[in-house]
């Protein structure tokens, strides 16, 4: 991969993303958060099917920042709340077009659905969207 | 269990967390080391919160086995960076101050490369020499041994350097010598402890290399004078002079040193 797309933001023909580095991206779209935050939030939307161990977390948010998908946050919470040590991080802009591995992965889906290799229900949104 | 103690035991489980960190590489760790000791200890606090005692080593298996995973994946990608991207990263001390100031420095390293790469070629040659003559029944395997040691300790301090992402010229160039600031001369190790053994060993592999070829070269002329020339029992040619010869050469370097260079030879002796 030429530095030049490493720093592109996961489009058509960028490689997909890895298990990782998606699931982190998603919990970022919410909001800025810390690394222990992040685990949290995937361990929550994914019923503790993935869990990331603290390795796998910082070799994924390194990639990302070398990508130039996420960048730390500057601003701190207040130290009565929380510790003043966190780094938190958030979505770039690039970051945001993350939404295109999303729609490669539902075009998969409706691949999938069309060679009748899933199961009828399992993508429940009207217009093939993941349900 | 009580607060206290449960505060000890995370403590152990994240200091042992903290210690296992040098499995990444120096850059890594510096990044994201306390980060990840941070997020660790997060996950201690709640693993004891939902499983009580018992959370503790099921986490901390789950946990070895990511830091095992992801440390391999750094040390692979700083590798493959190195050998196929020759982008060498180097610690960002000074080259050695006898290097002019912006001398090229890749091109210094490349010519230490040159000038210590047969060493390698030296160590591995004595090394399977002496391997070959105790498997053909001509050698003893206190000989083979002694012959192996400097050579698989060469090879280590090589392939150390590798996973750090150094060849053995840039280790040499992050040695400093330390003369301008008023103070005895001395070298001075640049940066971590890692480093600091990998440079020690590797002047100790090359000053046992020499040391050896100088007695076999001392031995093979002397035995030709004393015992061929002189007719004198073999002994005078490859034990008695050259080891005289080689004490010799050490008291006159000590005396040497102790007029030169008083204070250093007292930090030695201490």
């Amino acid at each position: 991969m030429t530095k030049e797309r490493d720093k592109a933001a996961p489009t058509e023909g960028a490689p997909a993303l890895t298990s990782a580095v998606f699931q982190i991206l998603m919990a970022l779209a919410d909001g800025e958060r810390h690394g222990y935050g992040i685990m949290q939030e995937i361990a929550l939307r994914t019923d503790g099917a993935i869990q990331l161990g603290p390795g796998t977390l910082y070799r994924s948010i390194k990639r990302l920042l070398t990508e130039g998908l996420i960048e730390e946050s500057d601003e701190r919470p207040d130290r009565a709340l929380d510790d003043e040590r966190r780094r938190y991080y958030r979505l770039t802009p690039a970051g945001r077009c993350a939404a295109a591995e999303a729609q490669r992965l539902a075009r998969l889906i409706r691949m999938a659905q069309a060679k009748h290799l899933l199961a009828p229900g399992i993508v429940g949104a009207p217009d093939g969207g993941i349900g | 269990m009580s607060d206290s103690s449960r505060d000890k035991a995370i403590a152990f489980y994240v200091r042992l967390y903290a210690f296992l960190l040098l499995s990444y590489p120096h850059s890594f760790r510096r990044a994201y080391g306390a980060q990840m000791t941070q997020v660790f200890r997060d996950c201690c606090r709640d693993a004891y919160r939902r499983r009580g005692v018992s959370g503790l080593p099921r986490l901390w298996l789950a946990t070895c086995r990511d830091l095992a995973i992801s440390a391999l994946a750094e040390r692979i990608v700083r590798i493959k960076s190195f050998f196929v991207h020759e982008r060498l990263p180097l610690m960002s001390s000074p080259a050695l101050s006898c290097v002019p100031a912006g001398a090229p420095r890749r091109r210094v390293a490349l010519a230490l490369d040159l000038a210590i790469g047969p060493l390698s070629f030296l160590a591995l040659y004595i090394g399977t020499d002496s391997l070959i003559g105790t498997l053909h029944a001509e050698d003893g395997w206190g000989n083979t041994l002694v012959s192996i040691t400097p050579t698989a300790f060469w090879l280590a301090v090589v392939l150390a350097l590798a996973w750090r992402g150094q060849t053995v010229g840039q280790a040499l160039l992050d040695l400093r010598w330390v003369a301008d600031d008023g103070r005895p001369a001395r070298w001075r190790p640049a940066g971590e402890l890692q480093f600091w053994c990998a440079g020690l060993a590797l002047l100790l592999t090359g000053g046992f290399i020499l040391l050896a070829y100088a007695w076999v070269g001392l031995t093979w002329v002397l035995t030709r004078v004393f015992h061929i020339g002189l007719g004198l029992p073999g002994i005078w040619g490859n034990g008695v002079v050259p080891g005289l010869s080689l004490a010799a050469i050490l008291v006159l370097g000590l005396m040497w040193l102790a007029r030169r260079r008083p204070a250093h030879l007292a930090r030695i002796a201490r």
